[in-house]
């Protein structure tokens, strides 16, 4: 299987500016008390293979996080049901605040860095794979509406639609209504399903990417991104990490977690997954432990930003960064 | 699905990828193996072995991979095209512009056989995503192409039938650059200017070992090859320069692993200043570890024999544009060939 390498000059700054991170962060403590915390929770075992044992457990913002025994996954539990889920990203002032002024004050970075790099991603893996021509395509469990906006600019020939999208109606783009399934996709009607991070914050992973398999007709693709349990920066920071905020993070699986994940759905094969993240040091240099003495030597005493990028590459060429990306091909009856 | 009968004649280094390629695919059954040294063939129940290639085309197989000696491509093609045979015939396609010509005669002659021939590189993964974001037009069009493809010779190269030029017609342009210009014909569809120095100097053989190509299209679109045998270390590097980036497929994924990992960097412009250009562009950089152009390949010509439709990539035109081209190539730069054409 594929995997890619990227060098980037992402800043972590441009696109998650202090100042509206932490009113997110604010804003966000206050929704989930008030919507997640006050309702009913369930306890869930590992999200992918069921299992109840756990490595260790730490709090974030009031919900629970697990690490699973045998995959190393990170999940939350106990966690809220699909529908507070939903209710929670449509009245949810954090993600209204997040759709509107975060969003609109780190547009431009974000549109350069990472949306347009990620469509031509899907574009390109599309152009190799499947025959030229119309191409239908449908993101998963949208929490935002960067890539629908741009997508059918970006990807040829496509037309492409919105499945479930956990946006309140009032908030997107006109323009982009018309584009919305609310009620999911029809089964083998798809060349493409996107799912950007959609696994994270799914309450029920296994199932979202069976109805991502069902969706595609034979031969089709499905993209997935997604933070990784396994790479560089939870492993170091753990807990201490920034990336894990609930609810939107409720599950990290790890790099086997993932590979268990698809092929215990079966019928998908894996043709790319490349770790290709660029955050990972310098998330982990701002939070480094003391202890780790080899790390603090090497990112902040030897002061050589070409053993840094030398490290970084290291972490995607085997796979060990945070940020993860998939393309599942499924396999023709 | 009725399982489709196959021979192999010539059991060298291609003979046996093919057979694992047929043996791996439950559509395709292997009936016969011709080679003059039997001895090195491995029995199996329900193979046929035999020296002699017209047992294999007399035979009821429905397919024939010819993977021979150049010399032998032409007539043992043509023969199996005249009775009603699929042919899947390797690289280079004989040894001169005319052999491709008479082998698509007997195409023309036999509309219900399909003539496949093996320009595996089209279908390595590291061309295929470059030929995807080329034709994707997100980079813009291209400008020029630059190619390395070489090896290093080793103890038996010396002894290699491909040196002689009787049997192989060419040296390593033919033998290995043929793949090269190939892919630049499958990027750019063809050249109008041809340039070449080729020399002998190293090895000293009536083939050469070294050749400097440099082409052009009607568009003004430049390539540049250096084909060798004298590079010491197996070297595939094929640069694309476009408007708005740059794409290199470096490495081959091979049985060996001689050639190194194959990747694909992808590079978009991004300085007018030319200071900073100097310094490091955003790059991707894609790993592949699985090499399936064998596969890829034997696919289509399977589907287009069970589809009856034509073959559409590594057609018997494809391999005539590119032994036209090598043919310029002799011709311009003056080098001695000792297989001369015919008109």
């Amino acid at each position: 299987m594929e995997r890619a390498i990227i060098h980037s000059d992402l800043a972590r700054e441009a696109i998650q500016p202090p100042s509206l991170l932490n009113k997110y962060l604010d804003l966000l403590q206050s929704d989930i008390n008030k919507l997640l915390l006050k309702k009913p929770l369930e306890d869930v075992g590992c999200p992918v293979c069921g299992e109840i044992a756990r490595r260790e457990s730490f709090q974030k913002m009031g919900m629970t996080f697990n690490v699973s025994k045998k995959l190393g996954n990170i999940y939350i539990s106990p966690r809220p049901s699909p529908q507070d889920l939903r209710e929670f990203y449509l009245e949810s002032s954090a993600r209204k605040f997040w759709l509107t002024e975060f969003w609109n004050n780190t547009y431009d970075q974000r549109i350069a860095k990472v949306v347009i790099p990620q469509l031509e991603w899907v574009n390109d893996s599309i152009m190799e794979h499947i025959s030229r021509g119309p191409v239908e395509v449908t993101e998963m469990l949208a929490n935002n509406w960067g890539y629908a906006s741009l997508a059918e600019g970006v990807i040829a020939d496509a037309r492409y639609h919105l499945a479930s999208p956990l946006v309140p109606d009032a908030l997107l783009p006109a323009t982009l209504r018309e584009n919305v399934w609310p009620e999911g996709v029809e089964n083998e009607s798809q060349d493409a399903v996107l799912m950007f991070e959609a696994l994270d914050r799914s309450t029920d992973p296994q199932q979202t990417l069976s109805d991502a398999k069902a969706a595609l007709k034979s031969g089709g693709l499905c993209f997935i991104t997604c933070l990784l349990s396994s790479g560089f920066e939870p492993q170091i920071l753990r807990e201490e990490s920034d990336i894990f905020i609930p609810p939107e993070r409720m599950n990290l699986l790890s790099y086997e977690g993932m590979v268990q994940l698809v092929e215990g759905i079966g019928g998908l094969d894996i043709v790319e997954f490349s770790t290709p993240g660029v955050l990972d040091i310098q998330n982990v240099i701002e939070k480094l432990p003391g202890r780790e003495r080899f790390l603090n030597y090497i990112f902040k005493e030897r002061s050589d930003t070409g053993v840094v990028r030398s490290f970084q590459e290291f972490l995607q060429l085997n796979r060990l960064a945070t940020f993860g990306r998939l393309v599942l091909k499924k396999r023709s009856v | 699905m009725k399982l489709l009968k196959c021979g192999i004649i010539g059991y060298g280094y291609m003979g046996e990828i093919r057979r694992r390629i047929i043996e791996g695919r439950p559509d395709l059954s292997l009936d016969w193996i011709c080679d003059p040294d039997i001895d090195k063939i491995p029995s199996q129940p329900g193979i046929q072995i035999t020296k002699e290639a017209n047992q294999v085309i007399d035979s009821d197989v429905d397919l024939v991979f010819i993977c021979t000696p150049n010399d032998l491509i032409p007539d043992l093609t043509i023969k199996c095209l005249d009775l009603k045979k699929h042919v899947f015939c390797e690289k280079p396609p004989g040894r001169t512009v005319n052999d491709v010509r008479r082998m698509q005669e007997a195409e023309k002659r036999n509309p219900s056989g399909k003539l496949m021939f093996g320009f595996n590189h089209r279908y390595h993964p590291g061309i295929m995503k470059a030929k995807a974001i080329v034709d994707s037009g997100r980079l813009g069009k291209i400008l020029t192409l630059r190619g390395l493809y070489g090896k290093s010779g080793g103890k038996s190269f010396p002894d290699s039938w491909r040196n002689d030029v009787s049997i192989s017609g060419g040296g390593i342009l033919l033998d290995q650059g043929i793949h090269m210009l190939d892919l630049f014909n499958f990027f750019l569809g063809g050249f109008t200017s041809v340039k070449s120095f080729i020399s002998n100097a190293h090895w000293g053989f009536d083939v050469e070992d070294n050749a400097v190509v440099i082409l052009q299209t009607g568009n003004d679109q430049l390539a540049m090859l250096h084909s060798s045998a004298t590079f010491w270390k197996h070297m595939f590097q094929l640069t694309v320069i476009l408007e708005e980036g740059y794409l290199t497929v470096e490495g081959l994924l091979s049985k060996t692993g001689s050639y190194g990992r194959e990747t694909l960097t992808i590079g978009r412009r991004q300085f007018e200043d030319e200071a900073e250009a100097i310094g490091n562009p955003s790059e991707e950089i894609v790993y592949f570890d699985r090499d399936l152009s064998w596969d890829l390949e034997v696919e289509k010509f399977v589907e287009s024999i069970r589809n009856n439709t034509p073959i559409v990539e590594s057609t018997s035109a494809d391999a005539l544009n590119v032994m036209e081209l090598i043919s310029n190539c002799y011709k311009e730069s003056g080098f001695p060939t000792y297989v001369k054409e015919p008109y």
